[in-house]
């Protein structure tokens, strides 16, 4: 069983995971917590064959999230963009460029479902594609919320280059 | 008096993100203890389960059986009191002649000594049935199914003859029959137009014959 323990670096990424997520360290530590001790019963009981620790421990985490929290912080489980127009011409997310000093406060103004698909993209290297196939997220949602995060990123990076001119 | 502009540094948003994210680190007591909890939990010993819940087909399957068993029961203890009713129906329509002709229990217990037990005076016989001692005509040896008894006759105050039954009570040979000592109610069986009364009294299987 000492394959299934998780080890130094997992723990650190999907405390990484849960923070991305929450925001908040000490949330954070406890869907940890909960999703391993989740996670240590199911080894326990031997019913079910776990491949992939960390991917079944992310999961735990995200489901666990949405449970206790989508009340609370509106996970938007049904996004309302999806009725609404939007631009969904091509962007190259690759060639996006932010301030260093910026991401923070960026990346705490960001929608829990944004963060979750910038993780998935940027972190665990899936292409934006299979970022919204796993997270059954719409293409057409995803996008949308690009050319939001392309806005924010111009509105830095607009004096950012202004300042490199 | 000199102002600092800030440093800007752009980032691939990639990169950005990467590193705002690893930027966050578990504590290292936190991480000990995530790192003991899972020991301790997967070192623990496979804790057995509590008994699994039978399906319900399965219980039911068991109930359906019992019921079976209980009513297979009860019929096979019907068919033996039958075939008792029978047997000593058909030798009171005998009317074989007595051995012995008396009208004192205690003589019937000095000639009944090949029984293995003492023919004895049955409390219902007078209290129910009005066949007192003297009443008695007399007694001869028998047998019920198998079994040595002693079969005793009277004439009942209505002149009409009956034949009562004793006989060494076993569970396995006679069935479950009822004990008037234990409160329970004589069993009644109607066969070829007598009445037959069965019932269990002092260790001692009894059967009253009475025509109708």
């Amino acid at each position: 069983m000492s394959d299934q323990v998780l080890g130094d670096s997992q723990l650190q990424s999907l405390y990484q995971y849960a923070m991305v997520l929450s925001q908040h360290r000490d949330d954070a530590y406890d869907l940890l917590q909960s999703a391993i001790e989740s996670y240590l019963v199911t080894v326990k009981r031997g019913n079910e064959v776990i491949e992939c620790p960390l991917a079944y421990v992310r999961a735990l985490i995200r489901n666990r999230y949405i449970d206790h929290y989508r009340y609370r912080q509106r996970w938007q489980s049904e996004t309302f963009e999806e009725l609404a127009l939007y631009d969904i011409s091509p962007i190259n997310i690759e060639k996006l460029v932010i301030d260093a000093n910026e991401i923070k406060d960026l990346w705490a103004q960001l929608s829990v479902e944004d963060r979750d698909i910038l993780y998935h993209w940027a972190v665990l290297g899936y292409s934006t594609d299979e970022a919204c196939e796993l997270l059954e997220m719409p293409r057409g949602t995803f996008l949308s919320r690009i050319h939001r995060l392309r806005k924010r990123c111009k509105s830095i990076n607009e004096p950012l280059s202004r300042v490199q001119e | 008096m000199t102002w600092e502009t800030p440093e800007h540094t752009p980032l691939p948003l990639k990169d950005a993100i990467r590193e705002e994210v690893t930027s966050e680190q578990l504590a290292p007591d936190q991480l000990h203890e995530l790192l003991t909890m899972q020991q301790e939990v997967l070192a623990e010993p496979e804790v057995p389960e509590p008994a699994k819940r039978k399906p319900a087909w399965l219980v039911g399957a068991v109930a359906c059986l019992v019921v079976i068993a209980f009513f297979g029961w009860q019929y096979s203890n019907q068919q033996t009191m039958r075939a008792i009713a029978l047997e000593v129906a058909e030798n009171h329509l005998k009317l074989k002649p007595m051995d012995v002709e008396t009208q004192s229990m205690g003589e019937i217990r000095q000639y009944f000594i090949q029984l293995d037990f003492a023919p004895t005076r049955s409390s219902l016989l007078e209290t129910q049935y009005a066949l007192s001692d003297q009443r008695m005509i007399g007694g001869r040896y028998c047998s019920v199914k198998g079994v040595t008894a002693a079969q005793l006759r009277y004439r009942g105050t209505d002149n009409e003859l009956r034949t009562f039954y004793e006989v060494g009570y076993d569970a396995a040979i006679f069935g479950r029959v009822p004990d008037i000592g234990k409160g329970q109610t004589p069993t009644e069986v109607m066969v070829n137009g007598m009445k037959v009364t069965i019932w269990v009294e002092k260790g001692l299987l009894m059967a009253l014959v009475k025509d109708m």
